[in-house]
């Protein structure tokens, strides 16, 4: 249909429309009209993704020059490609309805390891390994010797890319991953080379967070992309974990080995270039000296990680004399390990700040805060220089200056924790070196700062106020969408008690408690009797769901649930648990009924959806708090006390029942879903706890489901279960949770629609 | 099918023991009946899948003096075969060679392989081997990797930096060294019940799916990996239409099903509730109305005088007297009594040999392959060497017996 969004002309693929997708779309239009950033919470599984797509590309075919280009950022591969789908979808109605073929060009970028299709670096199981490979490859030294001595092996796509692929543009149209590999097959053209390349004239490009927010991915490959353009995260909600992930670096004694011989490496290849070709170290210290970084622009496929820091940040003088020359540098990366050997042999755990770090290496080794900053950029240089050709082996002492380079740059926002032993292994030695980033609007600012709209939006963003705060920027809209139903589709329910009256929680004090552990189990076997299908479960941690499964296993609990349905457990090896998942939808699908026992914050909670009969109940076993011993949370915490006013605890319970929302939305997709979302953990009732839910689950929690048993949830259940077990039609729908254009356009339902976005 | 079938058994005595017509020739027209015009129900009967819980069905029972009872029924022992084939090669290595099958049931519940929550000691049992060779599978089922591109998590994440970035550290591979037993034993459970679902699962839907497993191994293991590109990519895109799929907000345009249209829904959602008695009548009622009945029938006087006129009644005693219209000699009696029910049974036995070979015979029309033209005149000649082995025995039985009957064929 098409939509008349407040002057917009919008196509939208679809017959009827969701009044909420609408209501998105006037909010998303304010957001682009102010050229601000904005915040939007939309429910799972109410089109949230095509609405995006449909009213950005209207407003990109009707203001051209306002906004060029739509970056869509996902997190998961699946997810990726899913957005392109619905982008072809999009396109083929706009094709169909103005019957001309347009000229958008839109793609997805995913790493080598997605899209490669050499034939030998492709087979390769682990995305490092196919960097590396393609790198020995393609790298423009290694390009160079092949005028030498044509037997070296080369990539006959890049090199069919590089001669021609460049000059003739990628044709328009919607290119998914594997429409990439099947072009580049066709063309003999390198795919992943072909799309870092077509990005920069793209219409719409969809890749993952990192390539934004990790300023050593960003840099190589979003650096040249247009300020005017928008910028979409999708599912957000996890937004400042990725962000501090980009910016921080671990280091173990492994590590520092593994880096001992890197130097060694590197030690020897210089002494035998100095021997053959010492005329090549005195160019790239010739260029040093000058400054000229520049002037030897790095070839696309010689830098394998870009600088650590942010763009603004890097410095643009010339690398100091003290590591100009090769040896002296190799020398001081020398004395730098050493000094992080000694810092790791502690017998305590050391938490410092940057500051403190960089007095002490002074004090110790004399190594200066400047060398320490050009350490990432110096390595760069030299690895290019020594035309290293495995430059993965090489990762290491990467690593190291990827650390120096962050530890001199950034003094606020950072910590170092050395710990000389796992808390829960005090014996074992095992000590590790945490420079952890606490301030997640680190990697974000640049973001912000440089395109001209930023759009955060996920099923589950409340409450919505605090991400404004902790990534640190100003939203000209927030709001967050209810979902209009003709039936109340999802049911949650807060168990608090079992059948015995025991309160049932999962904090601390009554984690080993039998009688809880018990109660849990009654839940699970009295709903694997009544619920079809798939029930999937969710415990706080991993080693809880283990001490759990071994109770229940000794009780005979799991026997019983055994009768009911199959049972499939999550496991810390994620080739099995896609092994687990795999049958565990087949068991669904044969209409054999499966359970699914799974960890909120692993990694199915974040990227599997248990949509339909994958997921007709989601129990959520205890608060998914996340484990508050951590030293690096809790430097995090004080952090966020200290510089943004966040309260330790509200920061705790807004994590926690992120996660726990998010495991729960995971079991609805569309109107015609249902799903039970049980909650099992007294502490649900709670204001602050049921507060922090996003608005679309909360309105369907009635007073009457706060504290339930065990007993009275089944009840309810059951009642549940069998209403939405009827037919339900579209006539049943239609003029209330959907509507077609006349309905859409008549005044009394733009009214209850101005109502469905609730602003903050 | 022979077994299962009597009637078609039969069949295939006469006409392919007899050699009428060859075994192929029968089996080809019968099964192509059965695939494409009469979906017979004993063709496609369904597998009965296993129930998860059948190990935990197997409850011991104390039989007073130290001891345990299992009880085993054929049921369980053939699920267990099913679900955990290593079991049963043991047992066909073992039995009756080396161990009478109690003795192998019973070391079977003793062994540590039936009781896998505690960690393997390493005592020597047979069925340490069915252990290690379970491990393997669940092992290959892992390396097989999955079908389904939107589960699997190994490549969810599209992010190829090293495990020295970012907070969570790679503790895990430092920890599985440091596990306490317990801790393994848990995790040893939890494989073990992966491994339990997967295998019933598999045992349900076992057959006919084998050889393309084993396919897609030999193609996984080749290193070929294009290969699998150019497979895989249409099952991936019908997940992802899948998943982007909204069927309410398209106009619906398959067709118009009848809705099934329930008047009081709430009485279906609270399903059938027993019939209270007290609902219609209370004892008191019962009471009340015995002793109403018992009045009615004391009091009851009957009024013959009314009940028929006089002339009705002589012509009706008159129809029931010897000589009326009603006591004629009994008609002849019918033919299935007369006739014992050997005779019955051949002679519908001969019924169905005929049918089924005149069905031969006329599906050859129109005769217009030389195929068809041969199997014509062969199904004629069939037709004929029928009639003279077995219709005409049976003729000349009968004139010998019930000579009286006019047989004629």
């Amino acid at each position: 249909m098409k939509l008349n969004i407040e002057g917009l002309l919008v196509y939208f693929p679809y017959d009827y429309i969701y009044p909420e997708q609408y209501s998105y779309m006037l909010e998303l239009k304010r957001t682009l009209d102010a050229k601000g950033h904005g915040v939007l919470e939309m429910p799972s599984g109410t089109g949230k993704t095509i609405s995006l797509l449909s009213l950005i590309v209207a407003y990109q075919r009707a203001f051209p020059l306002d906004v060029t280009k739509l970056i869509y950022c996902s997190r998961t591969v699946p997810e990726i490609e899913k957005v392109v789908e619905e982008l072809r979808k999009l396109m083929e109605f706009y094709a169909k309805e103005t019957g001309e073929v347009n000229n958008f060009l839109a793609l997805a970028l995913s790493s080598r390891k997605n899209l490669c299709i050499h034939p030998e670096v492709s087979s390769l199981r682990f995305g490092k390994e196919v960097d590396g490979k393609c790198h020995s490859l393609t790298a423009s030294y290694i390009r160079a010797q092949r005028h030498s001595n044509p037997n070296l092996p080369a990539c006959r796509f890049y090199e069919e890319f590089d001669s021609v692929g460049r000059q003739v543009p990628l044709p328009a149209g919607i290119y998914n991953l594997d429409d990439l590999k099947e072009f580049g097959r066709r063309k003999g053209w390198c795919p992943y080379y072909l799309a870092r390349y077509s990005i920069l004239h793209a219409n719409i490009v969809v890749y993952s967070y990192h390539y934004l927010l990790d300023p050593k991915i960003a840099d190589l490959v979003s650096k040249e992309l247009a300020k005017k353009s928008v910028v979409v995260f999708d599912e957000a909600h996890n937004i400042d974990n990725v962000c501090i992930d980009s910016m921080s670096v671990n280091i173990t004694r492994r590590t520092l080995d593994r880096c001992q011989n890197n130097v060694d490496t590197l030690q020897n290849t210089i002494h035998k270039i100095k021997e053959t070709d010492a005329a090549k170290l005195r160019e790239e210290y010739r260029r040093l000296v000058e400054g000229l970084k520049e002037a030897n622009v790095a070839r696309e496929t010689d830098v394998y990680l870009s600088n650590p820091v942010l763009p603004d940040e890097i410095l643009q003088e010339a690398v100091p004399g003290t590591i100009r020359t090769a040896e002296h540098f190799v020398g001081f990366l020398r004395r730098f390990l050493e000094y992080l050997k000694s810092r790791l042999r502690v017998q305590h755990v050391v938490q410092e700040s940057a500051l403190q770090f960089l007095k002490d290496i002074f004090d110790k080794v004399c190594i200066d805060r400047k060398p320490l900053r050009f350490c990432a950029e110096r390595l760069q240089s030299l690895l290019r220089t020594l035309e290293i050709a495995d430059i993965a082996d090489f990762s290491a002492v990467t690593l190291i200056s990827n650390f120096a380079t962050l530890v001199s740059t950034y003094s606020q926002g950072f910590t170092i924790i050395i710990e000389p032993f796992e808390d829960r292994t005090p014996t074992i030695a095992n000590p590790v070196l945490h420079f952890s980033c606490m301030d997640p609007s680190i990697a974000i600012k640049p973001v912000f700062q440089r395109f001209q709209s930023v759009v955060i939006t996920s099923g589950t963003l409340s409450p919505l106020d605090i991400y404004p705060r902790i990534l640190d920027f100003r939203p000209v809209t927030m709001a967050s969408f209810t979902m209009t139903l003709a039936r109340t589709c999802l049911c949650p329910l807060i168990v608090g008690r079992g059948n015995d009256q025991v309160a049932l929680s999962s904090k601390f004090e009554t984690r080993e408690d039998f009688a809880v552990i018990r109660n849990y189990g009654n839940l699970l076997l009295e709903m694997s009797a009544i619920v079809p299908d798939g029930i999937v479960a969710f415990f706080t941690s991993y080693i809880y769901m283990e001490n759990i499964v071994a109770s229940w296993y000794e009780q005979g609990i799991l026997e019983n649930i055994q009768r009911n349905k199959l049972i499939f457990i999550e496991t810390q090896d994620a080739a099995e648990t896609s092994m687990a998942l795999e049958k565990y939808q087949e068991a669904c699908e044969n209409g054999r009924g499966a359970i699914l026992l799974s960890v909120a914050r692993g990694k199915v909670s974040e990227g599997i959806d248990f949509v339909h009969h994958f997921g007709r109940a989601v129990i959520m076993f205890g608060v998914p708090y996340v484990y508050t011993q951590s030293r690096i949370l809790k430097a995090r915490l004080e952090y966020l006390r200290d510089q943004f006013q966040i309260r330790e605890n509200d920061f705790l319970t807004f994590d926690a029942m992120r996660h726990a929302a998010q495991c729960v939305g995971r079991a609805i997709r569309g109107k015609t879903d249902y799903g039970l979302m049980i909650f099992a953990d007294k502490r649900y009732a709670r204001a602050d706890k049921r507060g922090k839910l996003p608005r679309w689950i909360q309105e369907h929690i009635s007073d009457g489901s706060l504290n339930l048993t065990v007993d009275e949830a089944v009840q309810l259940s059951k009642h549940f279960l069998r209403q939405m077990a009827q037919p339900f039609r579209q006539e049943d729908q239609l003029g209330l949770s959907l509507l077609t254009l006349q309905q859409l356009e008549s005044e009394e339902m733009l009214q209850k629609i101005a109502q469905i976005a609730h602003q903050t | 099918m022979l077994q299962e079938d009597p009637v078609l058994f039969q069949l295939y005595k006469d006409l392919v023991v007899s050699q009428v017509i060859s075994a192929e020739e029968f089996w080809a027209n019968r099964l192509g009946g059965i695939n494409n015009r009469e979906p017979a129900p004993y063709n496609n009967k369904q597998d009965v899948g296993i129930s998860g819980a059948f190990l935990a069905d197997i409850r011991p029972q104390t039989d007073g003096c130290n001891g345990l009872r299992y009880n085993l029924t054929a049921d369980i022992i053939e699920s267990i075969f099913r679900t955990y084939p290593a079991v049963k090669q043991k047992y066909s290595e073992n039995v009756p060679h080396n161990l009478t099958e109690k003795e192998f049931w019973t070391r079977f519940f003793q062994s540590h392989y039936f009781h896998r929550d505690r960690t393997n000691t390493g005592m020597q049992d047979i069925f340490s081997e069915c252990a290690k060779q379970d491990e393997k599978g669940l092992k290959s089922l892992v390396n097989q990797g999955v079908k389904n591109p939107l589960v699997d998590l190994l490549s969810l994440e599209d992010k190829t930096l090293d495990e020295g970035y970012g907070i969570s550290t790679a503790v895990a591979s430092t920890s599985n060294a440091s596990k306490t037993v317990k801790e393994s034993s848990n995790s040893a459970i939890i494989k073990r019940f992966n491994h339990h679902s997967a295998m019933v699962l598999a045992a349900g839907s076992r057959k006919g799916d084998v050889p393309a497993d084993q396919a897609s191994e030999t193609s996984s293991t080749d290193g070929n990996s294009r290969d699998s590109d150019f497979f895989q990519p249409p099952l991936k895109k019908v997940k992802l239409q899948e998943a982007i799929e909204y069927e309410d907000l398209q106009r619906e345009n398959k067709p118009k099903m009848v809705a099934l249209n329930l008047k009081k829904s709430d009485r279906y959602a609270h399903g059938p509730v027993p019939l209270q008695s007290q609902q219609y009548a209370t004892s008191q009622d019962i009471i009340n109305s015995v002793s109403y009945i018992q009045h009615e029938m004391a009091n009851y006087k009957p009024n013959l005088t009314q009940v028929l006129s006089s002339a009705a009644a002589s012509s009706a005693i008159a129809a029931l007297s010897p000589g009326g219209v009603l006591m004629q000699p009994v008609a002849p009696q019918a033919i299935n009594q007369m006739v014992p029910t050997e005779i019955q049974g051949e002679l519908k036995h001969l019924y169905v040999a005929v049918g089924e070979l005149l069905r031969h015979f006329w599906s050859c029309f129109p005769v217009n392959t030389p195929f068809l033209e041969e199997k014509v005149t062969k199904m004629k000649t069939n037709l004929e060497r029928f009639q003279m082995t077995k219709l005409r025995p049976f003729q000349e039985k009968i004139q010998r017996q019930y000579l009286s009957t006019n047989v004629s064929l």
